[in-house]
């Protein structure tokens, strides 16, 4: 019984080695022969294969005493919401003005200053009805509020101004006052490509 | 001669391994990736043709805010059947290679009567006429990028029906080469059948691990339920089926590596209770 169950166990171990055997001889021949193509393709399926659970962290954005931001938010996230009460407008604001951003909401100019910085804030935004179709309804003294994860900004409009879109000087990049611009195309009733927009230019009141 | 039998065996048993991990793979990807029927059934299963109407719609959307138009102009010009029988054309053309176009005059022709009917009485300049030209062409363009016709259609179909063609063939040759290496495994070792048995044993195990490692190796190297390309509907259908692929050759690994332990623990079991007993008596 004893010699019977040895030779048995010793005969499977044989053939469990040669199976290895086998197993490594295959192994190489495959790196051999496609180990190149294989890794390329695992590292074009790792350059699509996106791991939302694992995202990098996003650090909360912090204005400082001395009004600087700290921890800018990435290009294309939402970080602010902007309301319009007048023409009922509540609409989230994105960093970045590209055509994927402005789907969403309102763009903010990647130029300009934050919130809170204390210099030119630029949106835009569609002048579609969900966006600012509205607008021609604006009047001095409206309000427009915009709300962030570091502090809440009211500012007063002050001016209307229609302009051509490479009048780049009327909405000037400065740093000595806080104001909010923010523009649309015009007519707020036009199909297709417009060369005009409507910029509401307003002051912080608070 | 014992030895140059051996050697015999071992070089049957690499390339009865090597023939077993052929057919497998080719097994898998024919009632698979290589089966249209088996892609209808996994868009079935996804709500593929739903989900790909609300995203022709969100996508409609994106324009018409750049327009200028109504928004009410886009609802309801995309019908979910339209979707299915659109796709079928294209998984068709793919497939078969068929070459058929699909056609967006329809979604085009009911735009155009929303436009209208959207615009009553409001007279429009020339670039405004121009504008809702372009807009309607878009339109049409959005959906077939959408439901992913792409002009690549024919030279994908070209290539799979060959490999279609190709692999009928080469499973019969590879059948017949495991044939052909069993048949002589039994042959050679006639006088004790049992180490053709357990040749046999091995191949089954060696393929078995294989699958099992490359199963491994795969879900080490990437993540397949974060795969992503085109949109979400299209990711989810990539990454179910890439699943399924993976997992059936996990399955066939592991029951290809019991059956083959089995093998040849049992043709041991066999040769050496007939050779000693289980009381130790020796021939």
């Amino acid at each position: 019984m004893r010699k019977f169950i040895e030779k048995t166990i010793k005969a499977t171990i044989i053939h469990l080695i040669v199976a290895l055997l086998i197993i490594i001889s295959i192994m190489f021949m495959v790196d051999f022969f496609f180990g190149a193509r294989i890794k390329e393709t695992m590292i074009l399926a790792n350059k699509v294969a996106i791991d939302v659970e694992n995202k990098p962290e996003v650090k909360e954005i912090v204005l400082d005493e001395k009004n600087k931001i700290k921890n800018y938010p990435e290009y294309g996230t939402q970080y602010a919401t902007i309301e319009i009460p007048k023409i009922d407008v509540d609409l989230p604001v994105y960093f970045g003005d590209t055509l994927e951003i402005l789907k969403k909401g309102v763009g903010h100019s990647s130029g300009s200053y934050f919130p809170g910085e204390g210099g030119s804030i630029i949106y835009m935004g569609h002048n579609s009805k969900k966006v600012f179709r509205r607008f021609s309804e604006l009047q001095k003294g409206n309000e427009i509020i915009v709300k962030t994860s570091y502090g809440e900004y009211k500012y007063k409009i002050y001016d209307m101004q229609l302009i051509q879109e490479t009048e780049l000087e009327k909405m000037p990049i400065q740093n000595k006052e806080e104001k909010l611009m923010v523009y649309t195309c015009y007519p707020f009733n036009n199909i297709g490509y417009t060369t005009k927009r409507y910029v509401v230019y307003a002051n912080l009141e608070k | 001669m014992r030895i140059i039998k051996r050697i015999i065996t071992f070089i049957l048993s690499f390339i009865a391994t090597l023939t077993i991990l052929a057919i497998i793979l080719i097994q898998v990807f024919s009632s698979t990736v290589l089966s249209k029927s088996y892609i209808m059934e996994q868009f079935d299963k996804t709500d593929y043709y739903n989900k790909v109407s609300e995203l022709v719609e969100q996508n409609f959307e994106n324009y018409i805010q750049q327009s200028g138009l109504e928004e009410d102009v886009i609802k309801d010009i995309v019908t979910k059947d339209e979707v299915r029988e659109d796709t079928n054309t294209i998984i068709g053309n793919i497939y078969y290679g068929l070459g058929e176009d699909i056609s967006t005059a329809e979604i085009e022709k009911k735009l155009q009567a929303n436009i209208d009917k959207s615009l009553k009485g409001r007279s429009l300049s020339t670039e405004e006429k121009a504008a809702i030209e372009d807009f309607v062409e878009h339109i049409g363009k959005e959906y077939e990028d959408t439901i992913l016709h792409t002009s690549y259609e024919k030279q994908i179909g070209n290539v799979l029906k060959r490999v279609i063609e190709y692999k009928d063939m080469g499973q019969k040759v590879l059948v017949v080469i495991l044939g052909a290496s069993l048949i002589l495994m039994l042959c050679i070792n006639r006088r004790r059948v049992y180490k053709a048995f357990s040749a046999i044993g091995v191949s089954l195990l060696s393929s078995g691990v294989i699958f099992v490692v490359i199963n491994m190796y795969v879900n080490l190297k990437v993540k397949l339920n974060t795969i992503t390309l085109l949109n979400d509907v299209i990711s989810t259908n990539i990454r179910n089926v890439l699943q399924d692929v993976f997992g059936r050759i996990m399955s066939y690994g592991i029951g290809l590596s019991v059956v083959g332990i089995l093998l040849i623990i049992v043709s041991n079991l066999i040769h050496n209770m007939k050779k000693y007993g289980l009381n130790d008596e020796e021939e």
